[in-house]
């Protein structure tokens, strides 16, 4: 099985199944481009992924290499958010900071299945809760203005009626 | 006859002589013509309607007053009468009072451009009236680099790290097939940032597709300035109750006091609606 070397920000090294390396697009292109040989074992430096991230990846990814293929994105997609499978959701137990980290991971890397996964679970964590909630949850600063956040309830006023 | 001759004439003779010619008999003309006959004619013509129409307003606005102090009937009446003066009064009131509004609202917008030239990192908090507040958010977050801040501060990853099209991805989840709109408005609440976000077209314009189908038509066809001005007036299935009833009856609408051919009647049609609230 080849392997690929992908080193984290802090110079760690992982070897990868390449199959499951390409399930990023990032990756994949880059190896269709460059046209790496098998048996050179080249290092691939992912200087925006530090290694506690690209381990949680590299463990995403192995779980879900036979995943077919997900849809093109398109506008008239059922798009549900109740649908996290229990693995994901056990995947993603994790601390606000390391949700974060993995969304942008997925999102530098481009793997577009841990990309709708993590922003499905943030977006979870929005639904339903009112504006001081949310500011709480994610640490937010209340930046409006009085004069600002009286316009923008005047804007919302339409789905708050009681 | 005399304009098949007059034409003859033009194709014969040649060009100066008929020019002359057409100069001296106008300049007759003007000199036979009284002035007093144009001049004195504007001024009354301007005048009266005038007249008319500052009383046709005082009228209408005292019955404004009225209507706002609940005198509905006299408040009628007032209308009434301003309306057999001048039947576009409301219009005409509404423009003048729009032209009144316009200046200090481009003036502000302007004072506004000329203090952020002055100073580019002032946070212009003070707000200003008149200017749509997206634009100016939108502007104010794109000078600042992040979309929002943290309240207290910590090491670990924050929301503000993320870029805009990814905080796009999460409010495009948030809405979801449940069509959460509500959900929306409130994450709009929480920030300057995330109500940049959570006003983009794109979202809004994927709702409208998602409730009206592909062939919804565009705002601006339907009379609604944005994809949300269009999700929000337009009337829609609601998903978030159950429908119980609907009635249909005809209501006789008022006559034009001018055409006693038209005679407008509405059909009506309403839905009983239980809605379902969660408390939260």
């Amino acid at each position: 099985m080849p392997n690929i070397k992908l080193q984290s920000s802090d110079n760690e090294v992982f070897a990868v199944d390449i199959e499951i390396a390409k399930c990023s697009v990032t990756i994949k292109t880059m190896l269709e481009d460059l046209g790496v040989d098998d048996e050179e074992e080249e290092v691939v430096p992912l200087p925006n992924v530090n290694s506690a991230i690209l381990k949680k990846v590299i463990q995403w990814a192995t779980y879900h290499k036979d995943d077919p293929p997900l849809p093109e994105d398109d506008e008239n997609k059922e798009k549900r958010t109740d649908d996290i499978s229990s693995w994901d959701a056990d995947f993603l137990k994790v601390d606000q900071g390391t949700l974060f980290e993995l969304i942008l991971a997925a999102n530098y890397l481009d793997i577009k299945g841990l990309l709708d996964v993590t922003c499905k679970t943030v977006a979870n964590m929005i639904k339903g809760k009112t504006p001081d909630e949310i500011r709480k949850t994610f640490n937010i600063k209340n930046d409006f203005t009085a004069a600002e956040e009286d316009q923008v309830r005047k804007e919302n006023e339409w789905c708050e009626e009681k | 006859m005399e304009k098949l001759n007059l034409q003859d004439d033009v194709q014969n003779c040649d060009g100066e002589d008929e020019l002359s010619l057409f100069r001296q008999q106008w300049q007759r003309e003007l000199e036979i013509t009284p002035p007093p006959k144009r001049e004195p004619d504007p001024p009354p013509a301007q005048a009266e309607p005038l007249s008319d129409e500052d009383r046709a307003k005082e009228l209408f606005l005292r019955g404004v007053e009225m209507e706002r102090g609940g005198k509905l009937y006299e408040a009628i009446q007032n209308y009434k009468r301003a309306m057999q003066i001048l039947p576009d009064v409301e219009l005409r009131l509404y423009e003048s009072s729009d032209l009144r509004s316009e200046t200090p609202e481009a003036e502000s917008v302007l004072e506004e451009v000329v203090r952020n030239n002055e100073d580019p990192d002032s946070d212009d908090e003070d707000a200003v009236e008149g200017e749509d507040l997206l634009a100016r958010l939108q502007r104010i977050t794109a000078r600042k680099g992040v979309l929002c801040e943290m309240q207290y501060p910590t090491k670990s990853a924050h929301m503000s790290w993320l870029p805009y099209e990814v905080v796009l991805l999460i409010l495009r989840w948030v809405v979801s097939a449940d069509l959460d709109a509500a959900s929306l408005e409130r994450a709009a609440a929480t920030c300057r940032g995330l109500y940049v976000c959570a006003r983009d077209a794109d979202i809004w314009r994927s709702l409208c597709l998602r409730t009206w189908g592909i062939e919804c038509g565009t705002p601006r066809a339907s009379g609604h300035s944005s994809w949300r001005q269009m999700y929000i007036e337009r009337p829609r299935l609601l998903l978030n109750g159950c429908y119980i009833s609907k009635t249909t009856y005809l209501r006789h609408g008022e006559n034009s006091f001018q055409d006693q051919f038209y005679r407008p009647w509405y059909l009506i049609d309403y839905y009983r609606y239980l809605r379902l609230v969660y408390t939260i």
